[in-house]
């Protein structure tokens, strides 16, 4: 029995020898490390193979051995797209099946179809190259905005918003902080907000360009879409003057300081005042040190014309510096400007009480900002310490 | 201490509303005649109101000067007591005036977005963008590929070294 058995271990082992054999040789001749071919294409460039084998004769033979060899395929590819661009096509496309993921299959292929003018195509190998490959997005997204603003590209943009692939938003970020074109951007990015997919800083980006651009009206605009249905259901020339919803400090909403206190001096907060009332208030507090920057600000878009501000304050000890006072002031090329309307001082101890002061906007003054600031000369050392709360800020249309 | 407190605050707020309507300087507004109204309002529809603006509703009494906006994906036709119809489409404004014949109000309604110049524009769905200059579109991928496109896939292309190969 035993000695039966002998030829068949044999076989056994013999086939276990030659199965080895071919890992060695697949794993450390064959291929490197990362499973990529070794190839003559390996060189850097197909004219340094010896002259006595050509170089399209090297690539056959590798594909003859293995058609599925990608890195030959790509080569054959470069090789041919030259002269026969037609053979290029099929082994790109050829490579492209075998390997849907590779990096350097999608972009050899995007760079080809790009050159053919073949643009959707090229395209689409791009959106799968900053997908899968975060690297390549500083690259390619400007290609991939350029292409999304043409005549074929907004309705590839319609797909790609209802696909929402992981790379939209950080697309819309890169453009806009690159410094695309804002209405391009508020073009694809409404796209976006209409199907309730846009990120905050999307939002952000895109209403802050439009804004600094002067175009404000479009940026209110851009803004206006990103909101919630119930959020419009009255957004007011003062958004939130109620302060029952959290500040988004996006676009037109509250900017509420976000830089320590130590470093500011102050700290604003919206609460529900003390005592059980139901309502929210804002309520910020200075610690009596040197004032650097403003606690509460909104961006405004009031039309030129007349109009009545109007709110509840309580102050509490407020009770070092010159107090504190609401200014609206003009907003041109980013920067406020000259005060154009001003509460009156808020400044010792009071409960709740009706403030107002009348607003006049300017014809030019497209765009506003509301802000709290420490009341005094322009510019001065200024200091503040005590409470103050406020609420039900309205700025009301008037003849 | 807490019905105090909300009480002072109602009382505050009523004071602070008879001040304004009082003021010597006409903070009041008074309710101007409602010339138009709004019909087939779909998606959300902003009209400005004395306190800004606020959602629009269906049959929603318009003045004149009042402001319509319609959002991405909204739309909503304005008619005015003499049966004039100005339709918006989506990303308008319409200012309510009076001072047109019908044919020059419907042409009033304007895109709220800017047509940024010298980009090739689509018809999207939504209306925001326009039909524009209608150049080829083979005629702008070129150049754009020629260059950064190609220049920038090349260089890609050269980080290959160490990347791994997709499974086959």
């Amino acid at each position: 029995m035993a000695a039966g058995a002998w030829p068949w271990r044999a076989g056994v082992a013999l086939v276990a020898l030659v199965v080895m054999w071919r890992i060695v040789v697949v794993n450390g001749v064959l291929y490197d490390v990362s499973g990529r071919a070794h190839l003559p294409a390996a060189k850097p460039a197909l004219g340094s193979l010896t002259e006595d084998v050509p170089a399209s004769q090297a690539l056959r033979d590798v594909l003859l051995r293995n058609p599925a060899e990608v890195a030959a395929l790509l080569m054959w590819a470069g090789e041919a797209q030259r002269d026969a661009p037609a053979v290029a096509e099929r082994a790109y496309r050829a490579a492209v099946d075998l390997a849907p993921a590779d990096r350097e299959v999608l972009s050899a292929a995007a760079t080809f179809f790009l050159a053919q003018g073949r643009i959707a195509e090229a395209i689409d190998l791009l959106e799968r190259l900053v997908d899968h490959y975060p690297d390549t997005r500083e690259r390619v997204f400007p290609l991939l905005a350029e292409f999304f603003f043409s005549r074929d590209g907004a309705g590839a943009w319609s797909g790609v918003v209802a696909r929402n692939p992981a790379w939209v938003a950080p697309f819309i970020v890169a453009s806009c902080q690159r410094g695309l074109d804002p209405s391009v951007l508020a073009s694809l990015l409404l796209k976006r907000t209409a199907a309730g997919r846009a990120t905050s800083e999307e939002v952000s980006c895109v209403v802050e360009r439009l804004r600094l651009a002067g175009r404000w009206g479009e940026a209110y605009h851009v803004w206006l879409n990103s909101l919630a249905r119930a959020q419009l259901a009255n957004v007011g020339y003062v958004f939130n003057g109620s302060f029952e919803t959290k500040p988004s400090a996006i676009g037109f909403d509250w900017i509420l300081a976000s830089r320590p206190e130590r470093e500011t001096g102050h700290a604003a907060e919206i609460v529900r005042f003390p005592g059980g009332s139901a309502s929210q208030s804002l309520r910020v507090a200075y610690t009596g040190k040197r004032q650097h920057g403003v606690p509460a600000a909104q961006y405004l878009v009031a039309p030129a014309g007349n109009y009545a501000f109007s709110g509840m304050a309580r102050i509490e000890r407020m009770t070092l510096g010159r107090g504190v006072q609401w200014t609206i002031r003009c907003v041109a090329e980013g920067r406020p400007g000259p005060v154009i309307a001003a509460s009156e001082r808020f400044i010792g101890s009071s409960d709740w009480q009706p403030f107002g002061f009348e607003v006049t906007v300017p014809e030019g003054c497209e765009g506003q900002i509301l802000q709290l600031e420490p009341a005094g000369p322009e510019g001065s050392v200024a200091f503040a310490g005590g409470t103050v709360w406020f609420d039900d800020l309205v700025l009301r249309r008037v003849p | 201490m807490t019905t105090t407190i909300n009480a002072m605050h109602r009382w505050a707020a009523a004071m602070a509303l008879t001040v304004t309507a009082f003021a010597p300087h006409g903070f009041a507004q008074s309710a101007a005649e409602p010339i138009a109204h709004l019909k087939d309002v779909n998606g959300n529809v902003l009209v400005s109101k004395e306190t800004g603006l606020a959602s629009g509703v269906e049959s929603g009494a318009l003045a004149k000067g009042s402001r319509v906006i319609t959002t991405a994906n909204s739309e909503v036709t304005v008619v005015y007591d003499n049966g004039c119809e100005v339709k918006l489409k989506p990303n308008q404004r319409f200012e309510v005036a009076t001072d047109k014949p019908c044919s020059e109000l419907a042409a009033r309604a304007e895109s709220i977005l800017t047509e940024p110049a010298g980009a090739i524009v689509a018809a999207g769905s939504t209306g925001a963008i326009a039909a524009g200059s209608g150049v080829a579109l083979s005629s702008v991928a070129l150049p754009l590929a020629a260059v950064g496109g190609l220049a920038g896939l090349a260089a890609l292309q050269t980080q290959r070294e160490s990347q791994a190969v997709s499974p086959h």
